[in-house]
C-alpha cells in the first residue's frame, strides 16, 4: 500500500525542455510549408485566374507577373504578341516549349514564326506541332493553311483530312476551302491520294461539291478518281447522275448508269430496264424512279398471274397523287416504238383514273402518247402504246404513271394498281 | 371511161409506191460491221434486246454499242476499215461507209483531267458526230479521226497541273474567299 502512495519519481523533467524545441522547430517548419504552399496555391490562383480571359492581353501579362512560368499564360501572352512583338512572343514561346516540350499548339505557333526566317526549321516545328496532337483537329486545320501558304499542297490536304476526322464540325468549313481551290486551280489531282483512301467525310464532300456552280468537268475528274466502293461509290454515283441527268447530259447519264449495273441487273436490260419489277425499284438513273411515298406506298412482290416472280403493287392512300409518281427515263434514238404492259386495278378509286404515259424530255417538253385509263376493278389487261420519237427535240424520254385530270383537278387516288410486264421495242425497220 | 382508166392507174401507181416504200421501211436492218477484239464488258442494243458483245457479232445500222469503264472493242467495215471503241464511250451504228468517211457517231466520256493524268477515261466529246476517243485505221477515216484527237488533246494539256503552284496565292485566296470558314473558331487553347 506504502509503495503505492510513493509519488512517481521525477524521470520526466529534465527532458522537458528538449520537445518543446523540437516541437517549436517542427511547428515551424510546417508553418513555413503550409505558408509556401498557400503562397504558391495563392500565386497560382492569380495567375490562373488572371489567365482564364485570354482575350484581355494586360492580364494575360499581369498573369506571367505572378508566375513566370505559367504555360497557359505563357503561351496566350504568345499569340498576342504573334503580329506585333514576334521576339517577344517567340522568348514565350520558347519559355513554354522547355516547360512543356510536349506543347503542340507550342510548337505550331513557333512554326509560324520560324517558317518566314527559316523555312526548313519551320517545317520542322510544324511535323512536331502534328506529332503531338494527333486528334486536335483545330490544330491540322491551322497546320494545313500553313502547308498551304508553303506550297505543300498534298500536305495541307493531309492535314485537313486528320482535322475533318478528328473534329466533324470543320467538314463544312472545310469542304468550303477545298472547293474554292478545286475551282481556281481547276483540277483534282491534289484530291486524289485522299480519294483513293476514302476518308469518311468524302462521300459528304463529294456530294457538296458536285453541286453546281461547281464545273461538271471538274465533278467528272473527281467521280473518276477511284477509291470508293460498295455503298459509298452507289452514294457517288447517285449524285454524279442527278446532276448529268438535271443538265441533260443524257448519253453520258446513261453509260454511268449501265457502269453501276452489277452482271444480274444487266440481264434485265431492256428499252424498259426492269420491265417484269423482277428487282426491288433502284430510284438511280434509269431505272424505275418513285414519288410521293406518304401518298403511294409501293412495294414489289409476288401476286397471281404474273410473269416472273415478281410484279409491282402501288397502294394509292386517298391523298394526292403528283404526276410521275412511278416513271423511269428512256433514251430511245428517233423512231416509232411500240410498248405494252399489263395493269391490275384493285378497288382502284379516282375522279379519272391513273394511266401511263409517255413524255420528251431535256428537249420540248411534252407528252408523246398515253395508255388507256386504269380505274376501278378488273383482272390483268394488257395495253399497247405506240409514238414516235421525233428526230429533234426530244432527247430523252420518261414514261411515267400520271393522274389524269382532264376535266377535274381532283388528284386523290385511293385503292391498288398492280403493273407488270412492260416491253418496249422499235416498230418497224428494226 | 378514159378518165375511169387514168384514175384507177394512178391508184395502182400510188399503191405501189405505198408498198415499195412500207417494204423499205420494214426491210430487216443491213449489216454494217463485224466486232472484232473486245474487252471488258461491252452491251450491244439490237432492237429491244441488250446482249453482251462477242468476237464476230454483227451490227446492225442503228443498233448501239455501249463500251463500259476499262472496256474497249473494235469493229472490222468492210472494206478493210476499223474502228475502236475505247472505255466508256457509246457508238450508235450508221451506214456501211462511217468508218470510211469518217462520220461515225461516237461519243466518249469522261474528264478531260483524267485522260491528261493518265486514268483510263477518254477525253469528253460533246459533238455528236465526230469520233473523237477513237481510233480508226482505214481511208478517209485518218484525218477526221487526228482531226478530233488533237483537239482532245489540246483541252487534256490545257488542264495540266501548273507546274509551280504559289502556296501564298493559294493561302491567300482561301483567305480571302471567306477565310473564317477555315479559322478554328475555338481558341487553340481550349484544345489543350
Amino acid at each position: 500500500m506504502t509503495a503505492l502512495a510513493e509519488p512517481a519519481p521525477a524521470v520526466a523533467s529534465p527532458r522537458r525542455g528538449r520537445p518543446s524545441a523540437l516541437r517549436w522547430l517542427g511547428v515551424s517548419l510546417l508553418v513555413a510549408v503550409v505558408a509556401g504552399l498557400g503562397w504558391r496555391m495563392f500565386v497560382w490562383g492569380m495567375a490562373d485566374w488572371l489567365a482564364a480571359d485570354g482575350e484581355d492581353p494586360h492580364r494575360v501579362h499581369a498573369a506571367l507577373h505572378w508566375v513566370a512560368d505559367h504555360p497557359r499564360a505563357l503561351f496566350l501572352a504568345a499569340q498576342h504578341d504573334l503580329e506585333h512583338k514576334p521576339a517577344e512572343a517567340r522568348e514565350h514561346l520558347e519559355h513554354l516549349l522547355r516547360l512543356e516540350p510536349g506543347h503542340a499548339w507550342g510548337w505550331l505557333l513557333l512554326a509560324e514564326l520560324t517558317l518566314a526566317r527559316n523555312e526548313t526549321l519551320g517545317r520542322r516545328y510544324l511535323e512536331t506541332a502534328q506529332r503531338f496532337a494527333p486528334w486536335d483537329g483545330n490544330l491540322h486545320l491551322r497546320a494545313g493553311n500553313q502547308w498551304l501558304r508553303l506550297g505543300e499542297l498534298s500536305r495541307s490536304v493531309a492535314a485537313w483530312d486528320r482535322a475533318m476526322a478528328a473534329s466533324p464540325a470543320l467538314r463544312r468549313p472545310l469542304f468550303g476551302q477545298l472547293e474554292t481551290l478545286l475551282n481556281y486551280l481547276g483540277q483534282v489531282d491534289f484530291l486524289e491520294t485522299v480519294a483513293r483512301r476514302q476518308p469518311v467525310w468524302w462521300a459528304d464532300f463529294f456530294r457538296y461539291v458536285a453541286r453546281p456552280p461547281t464545273d461538271l468537268e471538274l465533278v467528272r475528274a473527281l467521280y473518276a478518281l477511284e477509291g470508293a466502293e460498295g455503298e459509298a461509290r452507289m452514294a457517288q454515283r447517285r449524285v454524279f447522275l442527278d446532276r448529268l441527268i438535271r443538265e441533260g447530259h443524257w448519253q453520258e447519264a446513261y453509260l454511268t448508269w449501265l457502269n453501276a449495273l452489277s452482271s444480274r441487273e444487266r440481264r434485265h436490260l431492256g428499252l424498259v430496264f426492269n420491265g417484269g419489277f423482277e428487282l426491288p425499284l433502284s430510284n438511280l438513273g434509269f431505272g424505275w424512279r418513285t414519288r410521293a411515298p406518304q401518298a403511294v406506298k409501293i412495294e414489289h412482290r409476288r401476286t397471281y398471274g404474273i410473269s416472273g416472280d415478281r410484279a409491282l403493287a402501288l397502294h394509292y392512300r386517298g391523298r394526292a397523287v403528283p404526276d410521275g409518281h412511278l416513271a423511269q427515263y428512256l433514251l430511245l434514238p428517233p423512231g416509232r416504238y411500240r410498248l405494252q404492259y399489263r395493269a391490275r386495278p384493285d378497288s382502284l378509286k379516282a375522279e379519272e383514273g391513273v394511266r401511263i404515259a409517255i413524255h420528251c424530255r431535256g428537249g420540248r417538253e411534252r407528252r408523246l402518247a398515253s395508255g388507256q385509263r386504269l380505274l376501278g376493278v378488273y383482272q390483268w389487261r394488257m395495253d399497247v402504246v405506240e409514238w414516235t420519237v421525233p428526230e429533234t427535240g426530244c432527247p430523252a424520254q420518261e414514261l411515267r404513271l400520271d393522274v389524269v385530270t382532264e376535266r377535274h383537278r381532283n388528284r386523290e387516288v385511293k385503292g391498288v394498281l398492280w403493273l407488270d410486264d412492260f416491253r418496249l421495242r422499235p416498230v418497224g425497220g428494226q | 371511161m378514159c378518165q375511169e382508166g387514168g384514175m384507177k392507174r394512178t391508184a395502182i401507181f400510188l399503191t405501189s409506191i405505198a408498198l415499195v416504200v412500207g417494204a423499205a421501211h420494214a426491210a430487216p436492218p443491213q449489216p454494217v460491221a463485224k466486232l472484232g477484239k473486245v474487252e471488258g464488258v461491252v452491251v450491244v442494243n439490237q432492237g429491244e434486246r441488250f446482249t453482251q458483245a462477242r468476237r464476230g457479232m454483227t451490227v446492225y445500222q442503228g443498233d448501239r454499242i455501249f463500251v463500259m469503264e476499262g472496256a474497249v472493242a473494235e469493229l472490222a467495215y468492210e472494206p478493210r476499215c476499223r474502228l475502236r471503241l475505247s472505255s466508256n464511250s457509246m457508238l450508235l451504228v450508221g451506214r456501211a461507209d462511217e468508218c470510211a468517211t469518217g462520220h461515225v457517231q461516237v461519243r466518249s466520256f469522261g474528264p478531260h483531267y483524267a485522260a491528261a493524268i493518265g486514268l483510263d477515261a477518254p477525253s469528253v466529246t460533246d459533238t455528236e458526230d465526230e469520233a473523237a476517243g477513237t481510233a480508226a485505221e482505214g481511208a478517209g477515216a485518218e484525218g477526221a479521226v487526228a482531226e478530233a484527237a488533237a483537239a482532245g488533246g489540246g483541252t487534256a494539256a490545257a488542264m495540266a497541273v501548273p507546274a509551280t503552284l504559289s502556296g501564298v496565292v493559294l493561302y491567300a485566296l482561301i483567305a480571302a474567299g471567306g477565310g473564317a470558314k477555315g479559322t478554328p473558331t475555338e481558341t487553340p487553347v481550349s484544345a489543350q
